[in-house]
C-alpha cells in the first residue's frame, strides 16, 4: 500500500512540474531504472519533454496502469486509445519521441502506428503533402526512382 | 498552418520502425517520397525474406500487368520466399506465374510457391537458371504438374531442388514421386494425390552431401489409393506422414534415421513393421486394423520411441499396462 502512494517529481524541460504515482510512471522503464538505482529519488528532470506532452504521457500512463487494476474491454481500450492519440501532427511526433525516450513500449508502439496509418493508401505525392516533406531527388535518381517504380503507375 | 517535416525529428531507427508497421508492398510506394526515406526503406528491404504475392495486392491494381509484378518482385531483392498463394486475379490473370518466372533474376531466391498457378517446366528452368539459389518448389494445385512435368523440372534441377510440393494433382502418379526422392528431392510433399496408388516402394536416394540438418521428410497425407508403401533401409528419411491413407495396408519402414512416423486415420493398415532405433514419435491413431502383436514388436524394435497415439485402438490400455511394466514411456495417448 505504501509503495502504490509513493510519488516522484518529473520536471519537463520548460520546468513544469508533475507529481506522479510511482506505480504510474513505471510504465516507463527508463523512470523506472532511476527509481530502482536510486532509491529516494525525489524528482527526475526530463529535459527532452515538453510541460504539454509530459501530460499527455502522465494521462497514457495512467490509464494503462489502471487496466491493471480494473479490467476493460478490448474495445473500451481501443476506443480510448483512439482518443487519446486525437492530437494535431506535432504533438503525435512530439508523443512517438516521448515515448522513445522515456521507454514506453506500449506508447511508441502505438504512435508509430497511427503515422503508419497516416502513410497508409496515399501516393508519394499525397505523403509529400500531408508531412510537408521536400521532394530532393536529383533528376538522376528522380529517373531512377521512376524506373524502379514503374509498376505502382497506372498502365 | 505551415509546419516542417515532423520526421526530421525522428531517428533512422524510429523511421525503421514505422515504416516496419507498413505492409509489404507499400514500401515500395515511399521509397519514392525523398532521399531519406528511400535510404531508410532500403534498409529494411535488406530484412525482408519473404514476399507474398497475395490479396493486399488488391488495394494498389485494379489489374496488374505482368511488367509491374516483375518491378514489384525485383523492388525487393533480397527475397528468399516468393508466393502467388491467394493471388487475386486467378480467373484475369493466371500467367503471372510464369511471367515473373521468365523474368525473375535474383541472388536470394530460394523457393517459389505459384498458389496453384499454371506454370510449365519451362518457366522453372528458366527460373534455375537465372536464381542460382533456387531449391524449393511449391507446384501444389497447379493444373499443369504430371509425371513428365515433374521428371523433367527434377532432372533440370538436379542436384538443387531439395524441396518438392505437389499436393492436389489429379496427375502425377508413384512414378513422379519415385523419380523425384531418387533425384535428390530430401523434402516431398504429394498430400490429396489420387494417382498415387498400389505399391509405393523406395529404395535408393542418391548419395547427397547435405549437412546433417538437412531433414528428409516424405509427406502423403490423405493419397487414398496407396496400399503398400515400403522404404528401405539407410535413406536418411527423419519424418513420414502417411496419415489419412484410407487404403493402406502395409507400412514396411527400414530405415534407420526415422523419428517420426504419422499413420493416423489409416483404418486399413494391418502391418506396421518399422526398425529404427531413432524413432521417437508413431502416430497411430484410429488404425483399427493392427493387432496388439504388431505394437509391441514396433515397441520392440524402436528402443527411442517415447510418444505413441494409440487412440481408437481396442486394446490400448492393455498395452499401456504392459508399457508400465516392461517400460517406461514419454507419453501414451490413449484418446
Amino acid at each position: 500500500m505504501n509503495n502504490n502512494s509513493k510519488t516522484v517529481k518529473l520536471v519537463s524541460s520548460d520546468n513544469e512540474i508533475f507529481e506522479v504515482e510511482t506505480s504510474i510512471i513505471s510504465l516507463s522503464e527508463t523512470i523506472k531504472n532511476v527509481l530502482e538505482d536510486t532509491e529516494d529519488t525525489e524528482s527526475i528532470p526530463l529535459p527532452n519533454v515538453e510541460g504539454r506532452i509530459l501530460a499527455k504521457v502522465v494521462e497514457y500512463c495512467r490509464y494503462h496502469s489502471l487496466l491493471k487494476t480494473i479490467p476493460q474491454s478490448e474495445e473500451d481500450i481501443e476506443r480510448w486509445d483512439r482518443e487519446f492519440l486525437n492530437v494535431d501532427q506535432p504533438t503525435l511526433f512530439h508523443l512517438i519521441l516521448a515515448a522513445n525516450y522515456l521507454d514506453i513500449k506500449s506508447l511508441l508502439d502505438l504512435t508509430c502506428k497511427r503515422v503508419a496509418d497516416m502513410i497508409k493508401g496515399k501516393k508519394p505525392e499525397e505523403i509529400r503533402k500531408e508531412f510537408n516533406i521536400v521532394n530532393d531527388f536529383t533528376p538522376e535518381e528522380e529517373e531512377e526512382v521512376r524506373r524502379e517504380n514503374a509498376w505502382c503507375e497506372d498502365p | 498552418m505551415e509546419h516542417d517535416d515532423p520526421f526530421a525529428s525522428l531517428s533512422d531507427d524510429l523511421l525503421l520502425f514505422i515504416f516496419n508497421k507498413l505492409d509489404t508492398v507499400h514500401l515500395c510506394y515511399i521509397a519514392s517520397v525523398c532521399r531519406r526515406w528511400r535510404y531508410v526503406v532500403r534498409q529494411l528491404v535488406k530484412k525482408i525474406h519473404v514476399l507474398l504475392l497475395g490479396k493486399s495486392l488488391k488495394q494498389y491494381f485494379h489489374i496488374p500487368t505482368g511488367r509491374q509484378i516483375l518491378s514489384l518482385v525485383r523492388f525487393f531483392s533480397y527475397v528468399e520466399v516468393l508466393s502467388f498463394r491467394n493471388w487475386p486475379w486467378v480467373e484475369r490473370f493466371p500467367e503471372v506465374a510464369s511471367v515473373v518466372m521468365r523474368g525473375l533474376r535474383s541472388a536470394t531466391l530460394k523457393k517459389v510457391d505459384v498458389g496453384g498457378l499454371p506454370v510449365q517446366p519451362g518457366d522453372i528452368w528458366i527460373l534455375r537458371d537465372n536464381c542460382p539459389n533456387l531449391c524449393g518448389l511449391k507446384l501444389g494445385g497447379c493444373s499443369t504438374v504430371d509425371d513428365e512435368f515433374v521428371k523433367q523440372s527434377v532432372k533440370r534441377l538436379k542436384p538443387h531442388l531439395k524441396e518438392l510440393d505437389i499436393s492436389d494433382s489429379t496427375r502425377v502418379t508413384t512414378a513422379a514421386i519415385k523419380f523425384a526422392i531418387e533425384n535428390g528431392v530430401i523434402r516431398l510433399k504429394a498430400s490429396r494425390c489420387k494417382r498415387i496408388s498400389g505399391a509405393l516402394v523406395i529404395n535408393h536416394v542418391p548419395k547427397g552431401n547435405e549437412s546433417r540438418d538437412d531433414e528428409h521428410c516424405l509427406t502423403l497425407t490423405q493419397c487414398k489409393n496407396i496400399n503398400w508403401f515400403h522404404l528401405d533401409r539407410n535413406l536418411r528419411f527423419t519424418t513420414i506422414n502417411l496419415s489419412q491413407c484410407t487404403s493402406l495396408e502395409y507400412c514396411h519402414i527400414y530405415d534407420n534415421a526415422l523419428q517420426n512416423l504419422h499413420l493416423s486415420g489409416c483404418r486399413n493398415l494391418r502391418v506396421v513393421e518399422v526398425a529404427s532405433s531413432n524413432l521417437k514419435v508413431a502416430n497411430l491413431f484410429s488404425c483399427k486394423q493392427l493387432s496388439e502383436e504388431i505394437i509391441y514388436k514396433l515397441i520392440e524394435n524402436c528402443p527411442m520411441l517415447t510418444e505413441i497415439n494409440l487412440a481408437g485402438l481396442g486394446f490400448a490400455s492393455q498395452v499401456q499396462q504392459w508399457l508400465l511394466e516392461n517400460r517406461l514411456m514419454g507419453s501414451l495417448n490413449l484418446g
